[in-house]
């Protein structure tokens, strides 16, 4: 894929459309999936990263989910942090070693990053609230590259992945805010006091360990095991 | 907008390489050294036969080396998960097919072993074994 043509467009978690918009920048969702007969990635070496990749770049071609696979390897560290800029691809994985790449769907509301921390990180992301539409996006996605590769999975644990903390579902359910108003009136803290009880975790822009400036948010569920996915109440 | 390594910095705005590590790893860390101390003495002795990761390696890292690790190390990660979800057990979706995930580390592992010898009428037997077969194999 040619990323300069994603240069003339602007990202989906940009685009300010959806319902809520205003508030919410954009709604995403996460599944964290591994190949049943190959080691985590930190325990893989090289060849064992390239035939994962291969494996799953296979399924994704057959996916039929007009996904253009970009190679990370061998991207120029410019380029990666693009990437990033653009929430396609992690911190982590624009700076991790080995073979690895994304594929990315049309208006980059699609990106599935392999040999991340998992084989695979599928994530789907529309502007604007809009939760339900992009589950029932991400599980067909799901369901589609399940018929060509054989998951990790117990039985007693679900979907096994490289964290314990990701384990079960392997999900993670997120939105963007714009928060300016909780921050100018000094009602943020306890907003975040509330989240944190019921489980919710609260990151920054860019994830894990970022800082929030621009009053952004991501606040996303943390628990992954012993919860059905989908609870509309 | 777009700014430079350098006018970022002057700008005042945090580079990615600058962030603090406030890491769900580090996290897990804090939790595994809180809720299995008790069982180190006896999982320090254990090693995974497939990937090679031990207790105390995931217990520094926060990760584990396959898919098997869940079996083998389970003493001390069903505390660890009860602690974190406050659940031990699997709810919600499932893969059509429920694939005996040892099994196919077993067979990668004697595919693996397969091509090193040479083997080659053995590794495509292998391989045939580790294709999906559909939803009821």
């Amino acid at each position: 894929m040619n990323l300069d043509d994603l240069t003339r467009t602007s990202g989906e978690w940009l685009r300010g459309t959806g319902p809520e918009s205003d508030i919410v920048m954009c709604s995403r969702i996460r599944l964290a999936r591994n190949l049943a007969e190959f080691s985590f990635i930190n325990r893989a070496n090289r060849n064992e990263k390239s035939q994962i990749e291969s494996t799953v770049r296979s399924a994704l071609d057959r996916c039929h989910a007009e996904l253009a696979y970009q190679d990370v390897y061998g991207l120029n560290p410019l380029d990666r942090q693009f990437l990033v800029e653009r929430q396609l691809i992690s911190r982590e994985h624009a700076s991790a070693d080995g073979p690895r790449g994304v594929a990315i769907g049309p208006r980059e509301n699609i990106s599935v990053m392999v040999n991340e921390e998992d084989h695979l990180r599928i994530q789907v992301m529309l502007s604007g609230l809009s939760l339900p539409e992009v589950w029932e996006r991400i599980n067909g996605l799901d369901d589609t590259l399940e018929e060509d590769l054989t998951y990790a999975f117990s039985p007693q644990l679900g979907y096994l992945t490289a964290c314990p903390t990701n384990v079960g579902t392997g999900i993670r359910v997120g939105v963007m805010l714009h928060l300016p108003a909780l921050v100018q009136t000094k009602q943020i803290d306890k907003v975040f006091r509330a989240l944190h009880k019921i489980n919710l975790a609260v990151r920054g822009l860019y994830g894990e360990g970022t800082q929030a400036f621009g009053d952004f948010y991501q606040i996303s569920n943390q628990q992954t095991l012993g919860k059905e996915r989908v609870n509309r109440s | 907008l777009h700014l430079c390594g350098a006018c970022a910095q002057k700008a005042g705005l945090p580079l990615p390489a600058s962030t603090p590590d406030l890491s769900l790893d580090s996290v897990v860390q804090a939790l595994i050294t809180a809720h299995v101390g008790e069982l180190v003495g006896e999982l320090a002795q254990k090693a995974c036969p497939n990937c090679g990761l031990k207790f105390m390696e995931f217990r520094s890292q926060g990760l584990l080396g396959c898919p098997g690790d869940y079996q083998v190390f389970d003493r001390g990660l069903l505390p660890l998960l009860r602690r974190t979800h406050g659940a031990t057990r699997h709810v919600g979706k499932e893969p059509k097919r429920r694939p005996d995930s040892a099994g196919r580390l077993r067979l990668r592992a004697l595919l693996r072993d397969a091509i090193a010898r040479e083997n080659y009428e053995e590794a495509a037997r292998l391989r045939d074994q580790l294709r999906p077969k559909g939803p009821d194999a």
